[in-house]
């Protein structure tokens, strides 16, 4: 057996990692094919306003962090309403808010150390009843999005389409705001608060590079926020390095050599049709 | 018999009143075109015929039954206006996108089956694109593209088909395709097709009634050849050549079959 793994927290560090890893590109193929990148940027720092108060009133800060994270989704699909053309200033109203607030509520808190590890995580030392709070609500996370597969398909493709063939458009929104504002907000307390939107943004990204379905562009985000996650555990282990820093650096990583390997085929293709049509 | 009876239907946001008592009906096996300038309300009065927008006042009967307590909408297909200007780089292919209308009928938490496969493959058999199955949407062409919404809005063998200007984007062969298509569901399925456009030659040509919409009212006109230039001449002042013998050698020409 490795000696990685002889250690408690680094096993609690790769359950929890491969349960995240599994979480945020589910959620963030919709939310990029959505065009709504930033929300994972503007979820993440409301749910480090609910950290603050957490810590600075006593109350468990991943709770906090998922109260506060479920009020700013909300919020951001309300003022989406008032401004159906420009989605993207009711995410930057909510992030400047959860900025806002986390400056505020920071202010309140005693022990700055714990407040600044949801800035950059802290998947090593988590405990285990936010281990079991994790795995049950990634399970939850998982089993929803794969049931609402199809819908969820629909709906990101042509919402007015699937409202007008009988599916519950509103109540699948509803449930799909929900688990954004929870994956965000325990994926923030792991890998931080900071990275949590590379997370959910980066392996869609690398994804859409060769995937030729929507099927597909699923499965690849999932098996590259994987093998980005347990790869930079063991980086991040062995060079001593952040593990959630690490994760995000592997993953931008992987989406630059895709973009090289896919430029370069582009202009091979591009060369051997031109030899193609001189030869003619 | 009727499919579709508006009676006094009007709309309008705030205080400006974009359709004013409107009544007109549409039979079964119909194709009506819904001509009229930017702004006269064409989209809106499709909208509202689908639900998506609800009227000020007046009545609107799909198939017989009140719209307010119409529940069959597997009944209807609509290629809405979007359509040309969807996302092309959503990577989903063409057997996704048209099968994504059976997912109400295949209901929650349930995956499609082989039957269900075999519905995607007949919708796209219908308008041509069985050998496209696998591709992504983003790689087809603006007509192919057009023709794949056609496909989602009758995989549920609808009765009426409503399309909001679907010749927009697409060049003029493909256009030509797309008025063979519609004329083969018309007459060989009986589907009733209800299209607005501003393509005043190719409908007139096509559709067997028409409906104009003016800041003033309606004028609707119902199916004949002379009356129909007729009418075009008195509202925009050109003359057509309703001739469909031409079209069809020029379709001949063209490589399409119609």
């Amino acid at each position: 057996m490795l000696d990685i793994f002889q250690y408690d927290f680094m096993q609690k560090a790769f359950i929890i990692g491969i349960f995240i890893a599994a979480i945020t590109p589910c959620i963030g193929v919709i939310v990029v094919l959505k065009r709504l990148s930033m929300i994972g940027d503007s979820l993440s720092h409301n749910s480090l306003a609910g950290v603050a108060a957490g810590l600075a009133f006593g109350i468990n800060p991943v709770l906090g962090a998922v109260i506060f994270s479920i009020i700013a989704a909300f919020s951001i699909e309300i003022i989406r309403k008032s401004f159906p053309k420009y989605a993207e200033i009711a995410i930057a109203v909510i992030m400047s808010t959860g900025i806002g607030l986390a400056g505020i509520l920071s202010g309140f808190v005693k022990n700055s150390s714990s407040f600044n590890s949801f800035l950059f995580g802290s998947i090593v030392a988590v405990s285990s009843l936010e281990l079991l709070m994790v795995i049950i609500l990634s399970l939850c996370v998982i089993i929803t999005v794969i049931l609402l597969y199809k819908e969820l398909f629909y709906i990101t493709f042509d919402e007015e389409a699937a409202k007008l063939c009988g599916i519950p458009v509103k109540a699948i929104n509803f449930i799909f705001t929900l688990l954004t504002a929870v994956t965000i907000s325990i994926s923030a307390r792991t890998v931080g608060a900071l990275v949590v939107s590379s997370l959910m943004v980066l392996p869609v990204a690398c994804a859409l590079q060769i995937a030729k379905s929507y099927k597909q562009t699923f499965i690849y985000s999932i098996m590259f926020s994987e093998f980005s996650t347990v790869s930079g555990l063991f980086i991040s282990y062995y060079a001593n390095l952040k593990p959630g820093g690490t994760i995000v650096i592997i993953n931008v990583i992987i989406l630059i050599c895709l973009l090289i390997i896919n430029r370069l085929t582009d202009l091979n293709s591009r060369k051997k049709f031109k030899e193609n049509m001189e030869s003619v | 018999m009727n499919v579709i009876d508006v009676k006094n239907l009007s709309f309008g946001y705030m205080d400006n009143l974009i359709l004013k008592n409107i009544t007109f009906s549409v039979e079964k096996g119909d194709f009506l075109g819904i001509i009229g300038p930017n702004g006269s309300g064409k989209s809106t009065l499709l909208k509202l015929m689908l639900k998506i927008l609800t009227p000020l006042s007046g009545e609107i009967k799909l198939l017989g039954e009140d719209i307010k307590s119409f529940k069959d909408w597997g009944s209807i297909g609509y290629v809405s206006q979007k359509a040309n200007s969807f996302n092309t780089s959503f990577p989903a292919t063409v057997e996704e996108v048209v099968g994504a209308n059976l997912f109400a009928k295949i209901g929650l938490f349930k995956i499609p089956d082989k039957n269900h496969h075999d519905m995607i493959l007949k919708a796209l058999q219908l308008v041509g694109l069985e050998d496209c199955s696998k591709k992504l949407i983003g790689n087809l062409s603006g007509g192919q593209q057009q023709r794949v919404f056609i496909a989602r809005a009758l995989i549920n063998n609808p009765k009426i088909l409503f399309l909001d200007e679907p010749t927009v984007g697409i060049d003029s062969k493909s256009e030509s395709a797309l008025y063979c298509l519609l004329a083969k569901l018309q007459k060989e399925l009986g589907i009733t097709i209800i299209m607005v456009t501003h393509d005043i030659q190719d409908i007139a040509l096509h559709a067997n009634k028409l409906l104009y919409l003016s800041e003033s009212g309606i004028i609707s006109y119902t199916q004949n050849e002379n009356i129909k230039a007729e009418f075009i001449k008195q509202i925009y002042g050109i003359d057509l050549k309703l001739d469909c013998h031409n079209c069809k050698n020029n379709l001949k020409k063209e490589g399409i079959k119609c």
